[in-house]
């Protein structure tokens, strides 16, 4: 069944009773769930449904359907919130279907970035099966004339003694059952869990994937749907002064060619303007674009140059102009120590490059735009249509499809307002399909870093840590003339984690000539990558052990409260009592990745270990890369991955995570860079933004570490940082070359 | 007019016939399995068979087709019951999924020509599909398990 025509089928938005409830802090306390957009649902009379929850409903046949209000993006989190769900409600997992959820504030953010699923719903997620299972107990002994207590849910029936009755059979009476306060549900123990923590649960849209049934942005279909290819500016800001729209419509089946409305700044997720040609197919629409012969204007980013911009960086080091954190008195001991040790670092600009470009569908009927997308974040989508065309957010309704890859490029809605743009001026259903070049030139890059690390040292003690940023940042999408980093300094920079008693962490300008915006890790990528590399450079002159190094510069077990270290810092918006900045943990991780990897066993000629650890979206990963040498060049043979992500919810999926993440960062170091000339993107596929293949990945072996800890971390996002460093740390222990400028291969490298 | 074969189908044709096949299958077909990820043969996504042969759909223009035989996914099996598909569900090889109906169409392809691969085939034969999720090696081990699959089957 595809996920599409499951959505258009729903009754939920209609079949929800006066038992409706929301759960979770962050969700505004209605009463009931509104009726939503369309008039198609009342076609389709709802069934009397038992709807506890806007993450769940149980009908009367028996299914268990958890609506996902999350985006699917790889990281299998369809599956996992299900897990959740159905394991605190005592369902039996063959019942159990997903919905996924239309764009929509009851179901609190659906922003899928951040490492931020499970963390932020995980007990919300709980609570909403707890409290079904509370709710069919209850209905169970009005049935039997028993105590409650008597009526346990277990299999997806309650049974008390022989009595048994089905989840479908009780949905119901389940629903005129008062529903419980939050401080009537017995949450399940670690030991209870049937699912959560379960490695053999599978993927519940793996058949659909497997067949190619499975429906992401780019397959959605409609009745009379034209496919439009948009020529977008190749430089930011320029406008379309000539064009031959009247060759393009020579092309069979092309329909029409429209012209996008002008981009205004901030950027934000506006689309970038140029000129669409409409058609009856793909392909024709891609041919047509190809006859446009677009002439355009000139662009203030005309003579943006990635190379001169990289080497401007430099100067901008100096130029403080935030400080993100300030501790003690470093310049005076920088200036009194008797010795520092400098060393500068940067990282180029990265592609998302999702397999599945950018795509989105739109359809106006009544005054309503109904859109299908392979979007992150559905109610940012409305938003930014809602703004583009000045209707209200409630006018616009998001379907979200399966995603072909995210890594953050689909959290942007630009492609989803071009869709609604066209669909409107054509007064017909419109497909935007984005091709390889588009998605490559006109992204919204992770942004190049410059960056400084100095130390004033002590014998190997540090005494003094600065550490300088300069580059662009991703406020420049929502701020005009914005110039240099921000909040990015919360991710890698200001929570150094070493004990060391003066710190100063500035960052300097960086204007910004193209869009950027977060990719998988965001800025943790940069400043785990300095940060990385630099604690390795150092333990080298010192002539200190790296991984012992680390262990030193980490300090005692403790807790960090950055406040008294001399900043504000975010922690990904969790509060430091549930997610403390704890060193141990760090250095747990790091010691487990250095045990399995065998650090500090003797190794075969021609062969290097590097290390590195990082914290971020409130886990820990370490990474240890094996490098070896192979003629001129060098390769990594096998990599060490460890995560301490807190309590597990889909192990699976974490070792899955974690494999992707070493993949996802070797890539970025061995090839990783998008370059400018004269304002226009020199990468422009898979030939010039080279990506890892299957012949160069490394073994990848991971672990994970289990504390105990009742709350989970973040685990999209955390396992990318610490790849990086290490692997340059291995290429250097092998063949004594640092390199301090990603990527590897521009170097001569690999 | 252009006649061919998909999935034991077949297909008229009498539109652009520089169309690519991918585009044809999605577009005309309705056959949405296979998957557009470079258009230039870089990727891999839109891997299909020809005549038994892995092919890049998306570079490949329907009018050499005439006559020929194509097979996509959706022709592997209906319920994922093909030895791959299997193998693929066992190690829970998919992440977003994307780039598999490629990845296990050239797999089914490297499986027809060498029962036995060693990670060097294997490395020879998929190193044109991406996968930017890094599902690399749950695909080589979904390789092996699925020719020890069609082993057993045989």
């Amino acid at each position: 069944m595809s996920q599409v025509k499951c959505i258009s089928r729903r009754r939920w938005l209609t079949g929800v009773a006066k038992t409706s409830l929301l759960l979770g802090a962050t969700l505004p306390a209605v009463g009931y769930v509104p009726r939503v957009l369309g008039a198609e649902d009342t076609e389709n009379p709802p069934e009397q449904e038992f709807t506890p929850s806007v993450y769940l409903e149980i009908g009367r046949d028996n299914r268990v359907r958890v609506i996902c209000h999350r985006s699917e993006m790889g990281q299998g989190i369809r599956t996992s919130l299900a897990m959740v769900v159905a394991d605190e409600l005592n369902a039996d997992w063959s019942q159990v279907e997903l919905v996924q959820a239309l764009g929509g504030k009851r179901y609190g953010s659906q922003n899928t970035d951040g490492s931020n699923s499970i963390r932020g719903f995980y007990t919300a997620l709980r609570e909403a099966g707890a409290t079904a299972r509370h709710m069919l107990e209850h209905a169970a002994a009005q049935r039997w004339q028993l105590e409650p207590d008597l009526c346990r849910a277990a299999n997806g029936a309650v049974k008390a003694g022989e009595r048994s009755l089905s989840f479908g059979e009780l949905a119901e009476l389940a629903a005129t059952q008062k529903v419980p306060d939050k401080s009537q549900l017995t949450l399940k123990t670690k030991k209870e869990f049937n699912f959560i923590g379960n490695h053999e649960i599978g993927n519940l849209d793996a058949v659909d994937m497997l067949t190619g049934r499975a429906v992401y942005g780019i397959d959605v279909e409609q009745a009379d749907l034209a496919i439009a290819v948009v020529v977008r500016p190749p430089t930011m800001g320029a406008k379309p002064v000539k064009y031959d729209a009247k060759d393009a419509l020579k092309v069979p089946g092309v329909i029409q060619v429209i012209e996008m409305p002008e981009l205004s700044y901030p950027v934000r997720f506006q689309p970038l303007g140029g000129v669409a040609v409409v058609a009856e197919n793909t392909w024709a629409a891609m041919k047509g674009s190809r006859q446009l012969n677009v002439q355009w204007a000139a662009s203030e980013h005309d003579s943006f140059d990635s190379q001169q911009y990289a080497e401007k960086l430099e100067g901008y080091l100096t130029k403080e102009m935030l400080t993100h954190r300030e501790k003690g008195d470093v310049k005076t001991t920088l200036e009194q120590a008797e010795a520092t040790f400098t060393r500068r670092y940067y990282v180029p600009s990265l592609a998302h490059a999702p397999m599945e470009p950018p795509a989105a569908s739109a359809v106006w009927h009544h005054g309503i735009v109904e859109i299908w997308a392979a979007t992150q974040n559905p109610q940012a989508a409305q938003k930014a249509v809602a703004d583009q065309f000045a209707i209200d957010e409630t006018q616009v309704k998001v379907n979200v499809t399966l995603l072909g890859g995210g890594f953050g490029r689909k959290s942007k809605q630009d492609f989803v307002v071009e869709a609604a743009y066209l669909s409107k001026s054509l007064k017909r259903p419109v497909k935007v399909v984005w091709t390889r070049e588009d998605d490559l030139q006109f992204d919204y890059y992770h942004a190049c870093s410059r960056q400084e690390i100095s130390c004033a040292l002590e014998g190997k003690n540090i005494t003094a840590w600065r550490h300088r940023e300069a580059g662009p940042g991703i406020q420049s999408i929502f701020k005009s003339g914005f110039s240099g980093i921000q909040f990015e300094s919360n991710m890698g920079m200001r929570d150094m984690p070493f004990a060391v008693d003066n710190v100063l962490c500035t960052s300097g300008p960086g204007e910004a000539h193209v869009r950027y915006g977060w990719l998988r890790s965001v800025a943790n990528i940069g400043h785990a990558f300095a940060i990385g590399s630099y604690v390795d450079e150092l333990a080298h002159e010192l002539k200190q052990d790296p991984f012992q190094y680390w262990l030193d510069l980490l300090g005692s077990d403790r807790y960090i409260d950055f406040s008294q270290q001399g900043t504000k810092y975010f922690n990904y918006g969790e509060n430091s009592k549930d997610y403390p900045f704890d060193v141990a943990r760090i250095k747990n991780t790091l010691r487990r990745a250095a045990d399995i990897a065998g650090w500090g066993e003797p190794l075969p000629a021609g062969q290097g270990m590097g290390i590195s650890v990082h914290r971020s979206f409130c886990s820990n990963v370490a990474c240890v890369a094996l490098a070896e040498t192979s003629g001129e060049r060098v390769r990594i043979k096998k990599i060490w991955m460890v995560i301490d992500a807190g309590m597990l919810v889909n192990p699976d999926r974490v070792r899955a995570q974690l494999e992707g993440a070493a993949i996802f960062g070797v890539s970025l170091a061995y090839y990783g860079e998008i370059t400018h000339k004269n304002g226009v993107a020199q990468q422009q596929n898979f030939d010039g933004y080279r990506l890892l293949r299957m012949n160069e990945t490394p073994e990848i072996i991971t672990d994970i570490i289990d504390v105990g800890d009742p709350l989970p971390g973040g685990v999209g996002e955390p396992g990318v940082p610490p790849v990086a460093p290490a692997v340059c740390n291995a290429i250097f222990a092998v063949t004594g070359k640092r390199c301090r400028e990603l990527p590897l291969h521009k170097q001569g490298l690999v | 007019m252009i006649k061919f074969q998909v999935n034991g189908e077949t297909h008229s044709y009498r539109g652009d016939t520089s169309m690519p096949l991918l585009w044809f299958l999605r577009d005309i077909a309705d056959l949405k399995g296979t998957k557009f990820g470079c258009g230039k043969g870089l990727c891999g996504a839109c891997t299909v068979h020809l005549n038994g042969q892995a092919v890049r759909s998306c570079v490949l223009p329907v009018q050499v087709l005439d006559g020929q035989s194509v097979t996509t996914v959706e022709g592997l099996s209906d319920d994922a019951g093909h030895s791959i598909q299997r193998a693929w569900q066992t190690l829970n090889v998919a992440q977003c999924g994307y780039c598999q109906s490629g990845q296990m169409m050239s797999a089914v392809a490297l499986l027809q020509a060498n029962k036995a691969p060693s990670d060097e085939d294997i490395n020879n034969m998929m190193s044109g599909n991406i996968c930017r999720c890094g599902t690399y090696p749950r695909i080589k081990k979904a390789i092996k398990l699925a020719a020890d699959l069609a082993i057993k089957v045989n």
